[in-house]
């Protein structure tokens, strides 16, 4: 399988200004730890020409800064970010220029990301027109079309955003997104926002899609079970490093990373009673400043000396899984 | 179709807005006073800036006297015998047309900055609004004072003056609101299609800092009329050539105190009541706007 999306070793830092004091303190020669966290660390995955790639992890983990780099929002610090061997962004100044319409992103927030003062067909139009996908004669039916495939009416083209309910808003934006034509989509938390009768809903419009246009998406979600019924393959960050990667069914079945098993065994289930319930220790560090060696150490219940020096790089333990693990827990 | 009719942003917002009676009379006498300045050749009995339709014989007539034109001066005669109801809405037409250009100009000189300075960040941010800045620490009538003091006199530089000192408060208004725009997830979207950075300025951000925009721009015309009504009557804005009503009230003010009030007061009540039916236009439009004091 060629890859169509490829993050080469992507790594994304997010510095804070610097406050009077640090400088202060930083001129007379005793400056303050530095405030930069990693968001991104060293981060490299690909995805295959019409494969759903969910990406799993914490609030803070990455994951929506990885999926800004693979859109092209934001433009790697480290690395590259590829699509069909082209960079998806540049950074240019300290400014972020797009360079390809082939990557589109679903936002977490569907009426954030919609502007509240543009009817949603004008919305929906403003991509493929400005960049000549659709000619303003079939303007009206393509916007229809775009409507219908997830599942809208397209009478609803005239209307602003504050007239949909939370659903609409979101197969709205996955509206948007598809009408540009992508060949992968990257969607960020894409149903978080909506009422489980609705994420049912929403991720059957995905199932639908991905059977009828075969397209790549890269799902993010802090949600298992969504990532479950949806993806392929999963990606499992913790602390801006992908842990361990492999196709959905093993990953869930027998996952080789003590992180992810941690994950799968805080996944409320029927058949369990309470009780046997045992949480990955302690809280998730600041990512201002990490462990050393593995991220996981302080938690994991396996570390060793080499866990707290040395930095596990991803190793292949069976055809297309990988895990990032000194120990052998498969 | 005809059910989101009802719903339309325009529909509901002039309901809001004619919640309040003063602002309705408001707009209903500003309309009034554009009308009448804008068909003040067909309305006046005169016109006042024809030196030979002046008969000297009716200098100084108070108001209601019939003079050698053989129609009634309803607001009097001024020195010259110039009709005043007829330079009134003479001088209207320069006050306003002074007012809305000036106002309209530094509305897109100021919306422009603001907005770059706001989109681009960085530097062009930190000069622009050090700039404006700096500017807005001055009053605005004592730039105008001495810049029209050093462009000279006429029409043309009255206006340049009144932008120059009052772009600065849309380009200070402006950069706040899209300030807080600019960090919404739409304009990321927007920027992640690909959109070229001038269709996200203009298309995205523009729209959603209207509201602001619309009620500093209707108190900066009240303004610009008040500070180039401030300077005519000073003697440095227009010339007296075009009279506008500041140069009405200081064409009559020499005559105050010998009684022949009508010269200068009823300039000065037309004057007053353009700026106060626009402040109430401003003020509601300030209210029904403001996300914060919706109901």
């Amino acid at each position: 399988m060629t890859a169509l999306l490829r993050l080469e070793a992507v790594s994304k830092r997010f510095t804070r200004r610097a406050t009077v004091e640090e400088r202060v303190r930083a001129a007379l020669g005793r400056p303050m730890p530095p405030r930069t966290v990693h968001a991104v660390d060293r981060v490299s995955l690909a995805v295959g020409e019409g494969e759903v790639v969910g990406l799993v992890g914490e609030s803070g983990c990455g994951k929506s800064t990885l999926g800004r780099i693979a859109a092209g929002l934001y433009a790697p610090d480290e690395g590259q970010a590829l699509v069909d061997g082209a960079p998806v962004a540049e950074g240019t100044g300290g400014r972020v220029v797009k360079r390809t319409t082939a990557v589109q992103m679903v936002f977490q927030d569907p009426f954030a990301s919609l502007n509240p003062r543009m009817r949603v067909g004008d919305a929906i139009a403003e991509g493929p027109l400005a960049h000549r996908l659709w000619t303003m004669r079939e303007r009206s039916e393509r916007i229809a079309a775009a409507l219908a495939e997830v599942g809208l009416d397209a009478t609803y083209a005239a209307r602003f955003p504050h007239q949909f309910s939370g659903g609409q808003r979101a197969r709205l934006g996955i509206a948007r997104a598809l009408a540009m034509n992508p060949r992968v989509v990257v969607a960020d938390e894409a149903v978080a926002a909506l009422d489980v009768s609705i994420q049912a809903q929403v991720l059957n419009t995905f199932l639908d899609l991905r059977a009828r246009r075969g397209l790549a998406w890269v799902f993010i979600s802090h949600d298992l079970g969504v990532v479950g019924h949806l993806a392929d393959r999963v990606a499992i960050m913790y602390l801006g490093r992908i842990v361990e990667t492999g196709p959905a069914e093993a990953v869930f079945a027998s996952p080789a990373h003590p992180y992810t098993r941690g994950l799968l065994d805080a996944v409320p289930r029927l058949d369990r009673r309470r009780a046997g319930f045992q949480p990955v220790r302690g809280e998730i560090p600041s990512p201002l400043n990490p462990p050393a060696g593995c991220h996981f150490h302080p938690r994991c219940p396996h570390a060793t000396l080499r866990c707290r020096e040395e930095r596990p790089e991803p190793r292949a333990i069976a055809p297309g899984r990988e895990v990032a693990c000194h120990l052998d827990l498969a | 179709m005809n059910g989101s009719r009802a719903e339309r942003p325009t529909a509901l917002f002039w309901a809001e807005f004619a919640e309040s009676r003063a602002a309705v009379a408001g707009l209903a006498v500003f309309a009034l006073a554009l009308a009448a300045a804008l068909f003040a050749p067909w309305l006046t009995p005169q016109d006042p800036y024809d030196q030979a339709g002046l008969a000297l014989m009716d200098a100084r007539l108070p108001p209601g006297t019939v003079g050698t034109g053989g129609y009634p001066h309803w607001l009097g005669t001024d020195a010259a015998g110039r009709d005043v109801f007829s330079a009134i809405l003479w001088g209207l037409r320069t006050s306003l047309f002074v007012g809305v250009a000036a106002g309209l100009c530094a509305l897109s000189l100021g919306t422009t900055l603001g907005l770059a300075a706001a989109f681009f960040g960085g530097r062009v941010e930190t000069v622009l609004m050090r700039i404006v800045d700096l500017q807005l620490s001055f009053p605005a009538i004592l730039l105008a004072l001495v810049l029209v003091a050093s462009l000279g006199q006429g029409l043309a530089q009255v206006v340049t003056a009144l932008v120059a000192a009052q772009y600065a408060y849309f380009a200070r208004t402006v950069h706040g609101a899209a300030l807080a725009e600019r960090r919404k997830a739409y304009i990321e979207a927007a920027s992640g299609i690909p959109l070229r950075p001038a269709r996200i300025v203009f298309r995205h951000l523009l729209p959603n800092v209207l509201p602001p925009l619309i009620v500093v721009a209707t108190v900066q015309v009240a303004n610009a009329i008040a500070i180039e009504a401030t300077l005519s009557f000073l003697g440095v804005g227009l010339p007296v050539t075009e009279p506008s009503l500041g140069t009405l009230i200081a064409n009559g003010f020499q005559f105050m105190l010998s009684g022949r009030y009508w010269i200068s007061v009823y300039p000065g009540i037309a004057l007053l009541i353009v700026i106060v039916s626009i402040n109430l236009v401003g003020d509601r439009l300030r209210d029904v706007l403001n996300p914060r004091l919706r109901r």
